[in-house]
């Protein structure tokens, strides 16, 4: 159209990279009352993931007692995330490489992937469309990330989860910063806070740390204890490479699902193992077993 | 045809004349090199081109003209700190409201966490003092985004259905945030109802080294200021109050001139459009797009 306009001048992001496909849209599955959806990544002792078990691999233990896997999917499984940028004063000389990435990141999304974009810093925001859109998408990442401010990362977390909240299926939020929260607003949510809602609200939280101090201990163990994953960057590692890693990891991951032995209302600890040597796998810790209405 | 020439009163404000579709109505602005609005020009002494050729001006009517305006503050997280609360509010309502004359419509916006918008076009003072209350009631919110351009292109929606002068002040950084509409979008919105956008704010710099090689620049209001001039819209100078910019603004506005000419094609596209003064003491401006009829 006629009516062109630059804002900001920035570099020019470089080629896509490229991903697996064959996604099936309708292999999502959120936990019901009568049966607990658990997402598993499974790696060999060299990191990679290992996609080709079976449904009788996997055990699940329910506070401790086994119940009987009764869903099992091993398809490739769409994304829906929430990709939470620290835009904060000390993220400003990597500006260009986070937004470069996330383009990226957005360029290797399958038709099935749906993404919606937020940011941190002087404001929290999340764009209002979670989309599969790659046009739509990467015009946020050119138009509305802007440099500055603190680092009110659990406020972030919360409004990633937030927009998700009324998605079916796998939710995940993926943040980017470079330390932990330092949050200067009037209200200012905790650790515990964003914890509590993301294990009772069943979202998997992935987290990657620019060095210099990197991610904080509480994002580590809130990504470890939802079934997500983190991830440390350098100062030359590749950036985009550990966003397609993440997306290929998402893609890959297990789906199951068991029926709760006890409706109690409480959170139970789950343990999901498998009996193959060698290999390691990651889902979430712990569900809340929610009671009947 | 002829435009009215220079009179020892003000003239009285004329309300919007009724054009056929194929009509273009342009809004044009000649100011001294004081600032001030020139009067009493007409029709011989513009030109118009569109798409680079000259059209023949139909109509040229001289201001004061009544003013359809909505005001739009942006009052999000990064703007607290360029501005108070209660100053702001003052502004609005010592500075803003007391420029509005009675033949005027307004409405009063926020952008924020909610964008508000006021519910109809008023001139009542008291009306408006309210509706500057309600929108920045809680303009402290330190967190909210900035939907600045959703905010827009809403004003741009309600001026679209009434006649006359239709513009938007706009009071903001410029840092968009959280948007459903793009920045090219609300532009092509605005210059398809030919809407001037007024924008004021801090429009800083920012150069920050990435790497050796690289740096980037961040100019947060260059797509404010961009929009302005293509909408024909004036910019806040660097040295005027907010009280100044709503001032002085309204008043600029009022003295614009409207121009018409007759569409040469009608194909419902946009067009560059490019308005000039035969007066070398003169600094014109004109919106730099225009929609065609049909299509």
């Amino acid at each position: 159209m006629f009516v062109a306009i630059v804002v900001v001048v920035m570099a020019t992001p470089s080629g896509r990279v490229g991903v697996r496909a064959g996604v099936t849209p309708d292999a999502q599955f959120r936990t019901s009352v009568s049966r607990v959806a658990v997402y598993a990544t499974v790696a060999d002792g060299s990191g990679r993931l290992v996609t080709d078990l079976t449904r009788d691999d996997f055990t699940i233990r329910d506070n401790g007692r086994p119940v009987e896997v009764s869903l099992f999917s091993n398809d490739p499984q769409p994304i829906t995330v929430a990709v939470m940028l620290d835009m904060s004063g000390s993220m400003v000389n990597r500006f260009t490489r986070v937004r470069n990435s996330t383009i990226e990141f957005i360029g290797a999304m399958l038709p099935a992937d749906r993404a919606q974009i937020g940011t941190f810093g002087d404001e929290v925001s999340v764009s209002p469309m979670l989309t599969s859109d790659k046009t739509v998408l990467t015009r946020v990442l050119r138009q509305e990330l802007w440099p500055g401010g603190a680092t009110p990362l659990w406020n972030a977390l919360d409004a990633g989860m937030a927009a998700l909240s009324r998605e079916t299926g796998r939710r995940v939020v993926l943040t980017l910063t470079d330390g932990g929260d330092s949050c200067i607003f009037r209200r200012c949510l905790s650790f515990e806070d964003v914890q509590k809602r993301a294990v009772r609200e069943d979202f998997m939280i992935y987290a990657i740390g620019m060095e210099r101090p990197g991610l904080a201990t509480e994002i580590v163990e809130l990504s470890e204890e939802t079934g997500g994953g983190h991830y440390e960057i350098k100062a030359d590692d590749d950036l985009s490479s550990t966003f397609v890693q993440i997306a290929n990891e998402l893609r890959r991951q297990y789906l199951l699902g068991f029926a709760p032995l006890e409706l109690d209302g409480k959170m139970h600890k789950l343990e999901v193992g498998l009996k193959r040597g060698g290999l390691t796998v990651r889902a979430r810790k712990n569900y809340l077993a929610e009671t009947r209405k | 045809m002829a435009c009215a020439v220079t009179v020892a009163r003000e003239p009285d404000i004329v309300g919007p004349a009724h054009l056929a579709a194929s009509q273009i109505t342009v809004d044009v602005s000649v100011l001294s090199v004081t600032g001030d609005p020139v009067k009493g020009l007409s029709a011989a002494d513009f030109e118009i081109y569109s798409d680079g050729r000259l059209v023949p001006i139909t109509s040229c009517t001289p201001g004061p003209a009544p003013l359809n305006v909505v005001l739009l503050v942006d009052a999000s997280g990064s703007m607290r700190w360029q501005m108070r609360e209660e100053d702001i509010k003052d502004d609005v309502k010592d500075g803003f409201v007391p420029a509005v004359k009675t033949i005027d419509r307004v409405r009063i916006g926020s952008i924020g966490s909610q964008n508000y918008l006021s519910p109809s076009f008023t001139s009542n003072p008291q009306e408006l003092k309210r509706a500057a209350d309600r929108a920045l009631d809680g303009y402290r919110n330190f967190q909210s985004p900035s939907p600045v351009w959703d905010a827009v292109y809403a004003a741009v929606e309600a001026l679209s259905s009434v006649e006359g002068r239709r513009a938007i002040v706009l009071l903001s950084d410029g840092r968009a945030t959280a948007n459903r509409r793009s920045m090219e979008e609300v532009a092509e919105y605005a210059a398809r109802f030919g809407v001037l956008i007024n924008v004021g704010g801090e429009d800083s710099e920012h150069y920050i080294r990435q790497s050796q090689t690289e740096a980037v620049i961040v100019r947060a209001g260059a797509g404010m200021k961009a929009i302005s001039e293509l909408t024909g819209g004036f910019q806040m100078e660097e040295t005027a109050t907010v009280r100044e910019f709503f001032a002085g603004t309204l008043e600029l506005m009022r003295h614009m001139y409207t121009l018409t000419f007759e569409a040469p094609v009608q194909d419902g596209d946009f067009h560059p459009l490019e308005v000039r003064v035969k007066r070398a003491d003169g600094t014109i401006r004109a919106r730099q797009v225009y929609k065609a009829p049909g299509g």
